[in-house]
């Protein structure tokens, strides 16, 4: 495959996903990455804050969809030769519990390296008042045989 | 306290430790995060993928880096961005240590900021030889007792990855470990100081 077939995927955007962010995602998230802040595991969701590692789990969300188009539009073949190569977040805006957040996927760019696949995309985060919160950015790596 | 005026380039953060990481902890991140890859939880299955065993999240160690700036800032600053590469895989058993030295110090619209160079490494455990007797090279001490861990007989370790040797005083025995060291993550963050 060449590299050139993949350039018409780059800037392709996906349907935005929706996450809602609850107090108890929070709790249990705080607790299961053994966070030492007490302010992450309050009860009362009124005066409990978010920790910024949490970002990961709404782009979680976004990764099945991300997964099911590339792999529908053939560019990856094979899930298990995906590594994941990078992660960058920039944190704008505190999420808080009742949140609901945007997610919007972009693929930012896709080329043959030694072999191997690297596909960049970017998540732009959005809350219900439309306030950027988060920019993502991620790169996969798709091993040889894979793609 | 954290202070702009006080922080100088070159200066690094205290090393934030986690670990041992326990496969119960990699089944309840796997939950509460929603990343179901069962490379991190089924060993069968992490097996069958060429990974000699399940190995945690990459999220869940940049969860750790992001702990040790966010703990080490307190209520004197912020994380604005971190940006991360996985370079090495964390396994049951590790100890997790995230470093970070700020490497440019700037202000900018009168606002105070940080660049930093971030760094993790894992350590994982290969043998643990107690003694009441001093270590002699990499021999095992004639009054010695031997533990191997999983690193030792999976297949864990790399050609030429770098072994470092811990000592601790245990009753009246020294315990000598020596762990594999790599690094899980490498990458940059930019932090803000409000004073």
């Amino acid at each position: 495959m060449s590299e050139s077939k993949y350039e018409k995927y780059i800037g392709m955007k996906l349907e935005p996903v929706v996450f809602e962010v609850t107090g108890d995602r929070i709790r249990q998230y705080a607790k299961a990455t053994d966070d030492p802040n007490p302010e992450f595991h309050l009860e009362e969701d009124s005066k409990l804050l978010t920790p910024l590692s949490f970002t990961s789990v709404y782009w979680i969300s976004a990764i099945p969809n991300f997964l099911k188009k590339v792999m529908e539009e053939g560019i990856i073949k094979d899930l298990s030769r995906l590594l994941h190569g990078g992660q960058k977040y920039e944190f704008l805006k505190p999420v808080k519990p009742g949140d609901k957040l945007e997610l919007y996927v972009e693929i930012k760019n896709i080329y043959v390296k030694n072999n191997m696949l690297f596909i960049e995309f970017n998540l732009p985060v959005k809350n219900q008042n439309k306030e950027m919160v988060s920019n993502l950015t991620t790169t996969f790596i798709i091993r040889p045989g894979g793609f | 306290m954290v202070s702009f005026k006080e922080i100088e380039v070159g200066f690094e953060i205290p090393t934030y430790i986690k670990g041992p990481i326990k496969r119960e902890q990699l089944v309840e991140y796997a939950k509460a995060s929603g990343d179901g890859n069962p490379i991190h939880t089924n060993e069968q299955i992490a097996v069958m993928a060429g990974l000699k065993g399940v190995i945690a999240h990459g999220l869940l160690d940049m969860a750790y880096m992001i702990q040790a700036i966010v703990n080490w800032l307190g209520k004197d600053g912020e994380l604005k961005s971190i940006d991360v590469q996985f370079r090495g895989m964390v396994r049951p058993g590790d100890m997790v240590h995230s470093k970070a030295k700020v490497t440019k110090k700037y202000e900018e619209n009168g606002k105070k900021f940080l660049d930093l160079e971030i760094w993790q490494e894992a350590l994982t455990p290969i043998a643990t030889i107690s003694s009441s007797l001093t270590i002699d090279k990499i021999e095992p001490p004639p009054d010695g007792t031997l533990k191997l861990y999983e690193a030792a007989y999976r297949g864990w370790l790399k050609d030429g990855q770098n072994i470092v040797l811990e000592q601790k005083k245990a009753d009246n025995k020294i315990e000598y470990t020596f762990y594999g060291k790599q690094n899980s993550i490498i990458g940059t963050a930019k932090v803000e100081l409000f004073k």
